[in-house]
């Protein structure tokens, strides 16, 4: 007969700290940046499930702490030594099989009823103060103010303390709106009118993001949802409203104002209008619906391009409009070899449709 | 006749090995192609499984180095898609699936005191099946790239119009063959467990392994028939013009969802009931006293076996369902976790009290007893709708996905292979390799899986093929490919043990480890015909009984 | 000690008994046929709830241009196919009675029955008003009895298969006929199946 042989206290020291290790980890963890999640609230609804989940952790914490005594102490405590008899042959016990199968069934109960409570309790309010539809494209966001006029990619504003409406929609593959600081996430399925609400306690910019796989760029699929005060929000709003006009006030140098005539000229005479709308230039001016691409008429007013991938600064709009499948490799809009000077001009026209 | 002197008849401990005699390398492939041996067939099947095993993690090894750090360079998205598809597609399919067959086939027929299984050649039919199957995925890469939508692959995302290559068609055709061939394993598990019994084998003294088998196998014939039903709709419509999943045309994107996830979810629990079974028979080995509670081990496993197809849309949480439908899913899946509860507590209980032998199948089993709670725990968390929407879709179900089929089935699988091994093989694995083993492939998984906890409540959707700098996610995320590097060493060193003991290892007997049931009572390797003579046992445990003549388990009224 | 039950049990039985297998119950044949059967209803029992699924989120049933499925023509067929199972059941009653050639009639009567009905399915198919594309109630339409008709096809193939034995080697006797028996099974499943199927596809 083999038998072993170690008998290594160090052994179960290492077997103890394996699992408690990364918990110190998870606890110490001081990377910054790390905001864009429920445990960070903004809104009533991260608000409960934050808490919920804490509670959670501790409940499961303490059954796995629990069950990993009694088996570590099982372990030490009844380890063989030499010459140890068999032990007496136990085979089961009626009364302990009944207290745990009706202890974990209490625990259980008790989770179901928290389930079933919380999600009446985050439930739609009746008073929602607008309608949003948020469209899933390959691969950005496209947001639509209903009955606003206002049509915009990747960035969504919302006044802080209303309740406002999200309706999903998907003309091509499955998508998933989440914004991890308001709310929890919803699955958008052709054919099927799913709905969310979105209500921010705080303003603050919200990182959003899809998370249902939805093809080669799923990952940079992201969006921000702008929380801010109710004038802020109308301001933007109206903005929103108007045709693409440079903004060229303020200290902008005559040479900028020549590359940004230039750039609208120019921009007309590339095959952007194939896939984007710029309302007003090429586009009548009520027609704000993005096609392939997102709508351009304010792109120079959004923190970032690409559906999150760049901050939308000059340098990174001309490394986009460079070549776009360098940035995001596999996405929609192709490389179309457009030389530095033009590059130039309509990164100057577009940074300036604030 | 059955006498309180001769316990067990038919069976006597065999003393020694038996000496295979010296024949060359041709005979032994010729022999293994035509084949229709148990457990030659189970040999396959375990090699099968431990090749795509490492298939499937070398993938999983590009995953984790294209994640490694924020903007990775080493796969293209396209590439990445690939890689995570194919290494969960490879796990669940090509490896978990076609070990645990092994297992079965190798030792349900043992265990019950049978000489082969009910249908020998069916028996072949599976494994070939499993091989054309596991091949054909595979070569998709030659028509335009392997499958790329996920193990579960929702439609519409893998239709023509957005997945123009062959890979789908391919995947779907695979998927059924490896779908036909686990129904007729399960059918031969089944009606041999059904109708081969050794006089005496009643239900009540089955082998827990076995009864698990049973469940698992019962699981696979009424569940397998959804993915088919799934994969066909899917044929048509890609190659055929219908319209089942197409929005437009007045199909529906989830109905892929409802069918995928009616054979889905009973595939989680198919593998991993066996593995409870495998860890209900070496638990008690080595803990020397019998299995606490044994009718509460295997009736709730059938009690599992029936929830578990009732609980599918916990997987749809987010697809918003009406409320009445996440209720009911919420309180089935609840209700799930408290026969699996019944059964964390026994095994503990079988611990308690005992004379534990520490050596590296104890280790991988109470590995499995500390490691899966917590993937049962991440589980009953999920079933917390409003959580779900949360970490639905993120790093957190990663996690609960490892803990459950690594920290769960794959520990288990290595405890059962470090304990049946010197059956299959007549040779011991080296204890010492094998705490190298352990350790690594320990730390290694929770080094890996458990920071993925983090990152999913730290909002890091899966299935992305990059992530950008200043999110919070590069350490947890680095911690975890240096963790899988270490699995990677662990089952190296795994590799190495196996071959090495086969060399040289030394010669197990026929009952290394003081066992009780019917496997050990033969020679290892077992003789073609299992069994010189039909055993016949009265308890659960025919092996002590023929050791403690005075002191047999049904003499005391205990089975 | 109190002796068990279960040593009692074991100890009337005997040690020179032979494994459960044989002659207790039925077969292990019939066992995994039942087994392959409850498979293949599950199969059937998904398609339908898939068909009646998409039924009910369809509304409108058939679509807008398609003209309701006529019924009167599948009656007969489905009266044919369900005629078969008379011969069929005939012929493995007399397979247990040992009369080989009345196996024989009943299996080519029950395979050419329902080879009729397939020529009928045939017919239905080239002349239907509505394609495989005509949304999705030509695909369920033609997945759903498709499907069937696929299975109506191995049973008559496994009647064959039996028919051709019969003739060639002195295979079925009244003993050892599992072949037919299970061509019976197979083809009173195919049978009930398509009642189902009809029921749902065409009347409801
Ligand atoms: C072996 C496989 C396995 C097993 C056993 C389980 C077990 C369980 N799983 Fe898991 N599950 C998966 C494999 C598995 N799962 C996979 C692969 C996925 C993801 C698929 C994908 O999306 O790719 C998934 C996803 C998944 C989801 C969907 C998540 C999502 O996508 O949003 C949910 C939701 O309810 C869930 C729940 C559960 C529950 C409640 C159990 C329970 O059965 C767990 C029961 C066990 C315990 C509870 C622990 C032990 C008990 C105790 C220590 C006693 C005390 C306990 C209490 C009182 C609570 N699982
Ligand atoms: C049984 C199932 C199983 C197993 C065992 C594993 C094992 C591993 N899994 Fe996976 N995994 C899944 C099932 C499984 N997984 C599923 C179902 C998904 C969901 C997919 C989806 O979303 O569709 C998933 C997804 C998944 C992801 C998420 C991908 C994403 O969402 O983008 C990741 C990321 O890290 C991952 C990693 C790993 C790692 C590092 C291992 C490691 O444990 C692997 C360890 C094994 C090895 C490393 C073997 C290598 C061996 C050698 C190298 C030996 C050397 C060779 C010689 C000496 C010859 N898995
Ligand atoms: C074939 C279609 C197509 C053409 C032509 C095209 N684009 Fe795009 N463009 C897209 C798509 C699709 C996106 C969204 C990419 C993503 O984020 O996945 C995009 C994104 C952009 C963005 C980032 C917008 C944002 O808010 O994220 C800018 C800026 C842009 N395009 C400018 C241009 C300019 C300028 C041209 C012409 C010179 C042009 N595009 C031509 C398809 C196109
Ligand atoms: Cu859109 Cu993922
Ligand atoms: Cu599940």
């Amino acid at each position: 007969m083999s038998r072993p042989r170690r008998t290594s206290r160090r052994a179960f020291a290492l077997l103890v700290s394996a699992v408690i290790l990364p918990l110190v980890l998870a606890a110490c963890s001081t990377e910054p940046g790390n905001n864009h999640t429920f445990l960070n609230p903004a809104g009533p609804v991260a608000d409960t499930v934050n808490n919920l989940w804490w509670l959670l952790f501790w409940i499961m914490l303490a059954i796995e702490v629990l069950v990993a005594t009694l088996v570590i102490t099982a372990l030490v405590r009844f380890r063989r030594k030499p010459n140890d008899a068999d032990p007496v042959q136990i085979t089961g016990n009626t009364r302990l099989e009944i207290a745990w199968t009706v202890a974990p069934a209490a625990i259980l109960v008790v989770l179901l009823v928290l389930t079933l409570s919380t999600m009446v309790s985050v439930s739609e309010p009746k008073e929602t103060t607008m309608n949003i539809t948020a469209a899933g494209k390959l691969w950005w966001w496209e947001f639509d103010y209903q009955g606003m006029n206002v049509t915009t990619g990747n960035e969504m504003h919302i006044p802080v303390g209303e309740a406002v409406h999200i309706d999903l929609a998907s003309d091509n593959v499955l998508h998933a709106f989440w914004v991890p600081n308001l709310s929890g996430k919803r699955e958008l399925i052709p054919g099927h009118n799913n709905t969310l609400w979105l209500k921010a306690d705080t303003a603050g910019t919200y990182r959003g993001e899809c998370a249902e796989f939805c093809g080669v760029e799923h990952a940079n699929m992201n969006f921000i949802v702008v929380a801010e005060s109710r004038p802020e929000f109308d301001a933007w709003i109206k903005r929103q409203q108007t045709p693409a006009t440079p903004v060229t006030t303020g200290n902008v140098s005559a040479e900028q104002r020549a590359l940004i005539d230039q750039g609208q000229q120019t921009i007309t005479k590339q095959a952007c209008a194939g896939c984007h709308v710029i309302a007003g230039l090429n586009q009548p001016y009520s027609v704000v619906q993005g096609k392939i691409g997102p709508n351009l008429t304010h792109v120079g007013s959004r923190a970032y391009i690409a559906a999150g991938t760049l901050e939308n600064t000059p340098e990174n709009l001309a490394r986009w409009l460079r070549n776009p499948q360098e940035v995001k490799p596999g996405n929609k809009m192709p490389n179309l070899n457009l030389d530095e000077t033009t590059i130039k001009q309509i990164v100057a026209y577009l940074e300036s449709l604030k | 006749m059955v006498t309180a002197t001769s316990p067990t008849p038919g069976i006597t401990l065999v003393p020694k090995h038996s000496e295979a005699p010296q024949r060359s390398i041709g005979y032994h492939i010729k022999d293994y192609l035509t084949t229709v041996d148990h457990k030659k067939i189970g040999m396959m099947y375990l090699f099968v499984g431990v090749f795509f095993f490492v298939a499937g993690g070398i993938e999983a090894l590009f995953v984790r180095l294209q994640l490694a750090r924020p903007d990775g360079k080493i796969l293209n998205p396209e590439q990445y898609n690939q890689m995570y598809t194919m290494h969960a597609t490879t796990m669940v399919f090509l490896f978990a699936i076609p070990v645990l067959a092994g297992f079965a086939n190798y030792f349900v027929p043992l265990m019950i005191g049978a000489r082969d299984m009910a249908f020998p050649r069916m028996n072949a039919l599976g494994i070939w099946l499993l091989i054309c199957g596991g091949v054909m995925m595979n070569t998709s890469l030659f028509f335009g790239g392997l499958p790329n939508a996920g193990w579960f692959a929702y439609a519409p995302n893998t239709l023509p119009e957005y997945n123009p290559s062959h890979a789908m068609d391919f995947w779907a055709v695979s998927l059924t063959l490896l779908g036909i061939s686990s129904i007729v394993g399960s059918i031969n598990i089944i009606v041999t467990i059904l109708k081969m019994r050794c006089p005496g084998m009643r239900f009540n003294t089955l082998p827990l392994f076995v009864w698990t088998a049973m469940v698992q196998s019962f699981l696979l014939v009424f569940a397998l028939p959804s993915l088919t039903t799934a994969a066909v709709f899917l044929l048509m419509d890609r190659n055929f013009g219908t319209n089942f999943f197409k929005a437009g045309a007045g199909g529906d994107p989830l109905l892929w969802q409802h069918l995928f996830w009616a054979f889905g979810h009973p595939e989680v629990y198919i593998l991993i009931l066996p593995v409870f079974g495998m860890v209900s028979e070496i638990l008690p080995v080595f803990s020397r006293k019998p299995i606490f509670g044994y009718i509460f081990i295997a009736w709730s496993s059938v009690a599992i076996g029936f929830l578990s197809f009732i609980v599918w849309a916990h997987h749809m949480f987010d697809t918003g369902l009406p409320s009445a439908a996440l209720a009911f899913f919420a309180s089935s899946t609840t209700l799930i976790a408290i026969p699996t509860a019944v059964k964390v507590f026994n095994w503990t209980a079988t611990l308690w009290a005992g004379r534990i032998v520490v050596s590296t199948p104890l280790l991988f089993a109470v590995s499995f007893l500390l490691m899966f709670p917590i993937g049962g725990l991440s589980g009953v968390s999920l079933a917390v709708v409003p959580f779900d929407w949360q970490v639905t879709d993120t790093y957190y179900v990663v996690a609960h996905i490892h803990y459950v089929f690594f920290g769960g089935s794959t520990l288990g699988l290595f405890a059962a292979l470090y304990y049946w091994f010197p059956k299959m093989t007549g040779r011991m694995l080296s204890e010492k390799l094998g705490m190298w083993n352990f350790w690594l492939i320990f730390l290694g998984m929770n080094l890996t899986f458990f920071p993925m906890h983090m990152l999913g409540l730290l909002g890091m959707p899966r299935r992305q093929w990059t992530y950008h700098e200043g999110l919070g996610w590069n350490l947890y995320n680095l911690i975890s490919t240096v963790g899988a590097f270490m699995i990677a060493a662990g089952v190296a060193v795994f590799l190495v043990n196996a071959i090495l003991s086969l060399v040289k290892g030394t010669r197990a007997g026929a009952d290394p480890w003081d066992a009780w049931t019917l496997e050990w009572a033969t020679t290892s390797p077992p003789a073609e015909y299992n069994f010189a003579r039909t055993p016949v046992v009265r308890s659960r445990r025919p092996l002590w009984d023929l050791k403690h003549p005075d002191d047999q388990d049904w003499m005391h009224g205990g089975h | 000690m109190a002796v068990s039950q279960a040593a009692v049990h074991d100890t009337a039985r005997g040690a020179s008994h032979q494994p459960e297998v044989a002659g207790q119950g039925r077969s292990i044949g019939w066992w995994a046929m039942i087994f392959m059967i409850a498979s293949e209803v599950i199969f059937f029992a998904n398609l339908i709830v898939a068909y009646l699924y998409l039924r009910v989120r369809a509304g409108q049933w058939p679509p807008e241009g398609v003209p309701e499925l006529e019924l009167l023509f599948p009656m007969v067929n489905t009266c044919i196919l369900l005629l078969s199972a008379i011969p069929m059941h005939g012929a493995h009653m007399a397979i247990r009675r040992g009369d080989r050639r009345g196996m024989q009639i009943g299996l080519v009567l029950a395979s050419a029955l329902g080879l009729i009905f397939l020529g009928g399915q045939a017919y239905e198919y080239t002349h239907a008003k509505f394609t495989l594309e005509t949304g999705v109630f030509g695909g369920t339409f033609f997945t759903l009895t498709g499907f069937h008709g696929a299975h109506v096809a191995v049973g008559i193939m496994i009647m064959l298969a039996c028919l051709i034995r019969s003739f060639f080697k002195q295979t079925f006797n009244k003993e050892h006929h599992f072949a037919v028996e299970a061509a019976a099974m197979y083809w009173h499943f195919v049978d009930a199946v398509w009642i189902i199927v009809f029921a749902v596809v065409y009347l409801l």
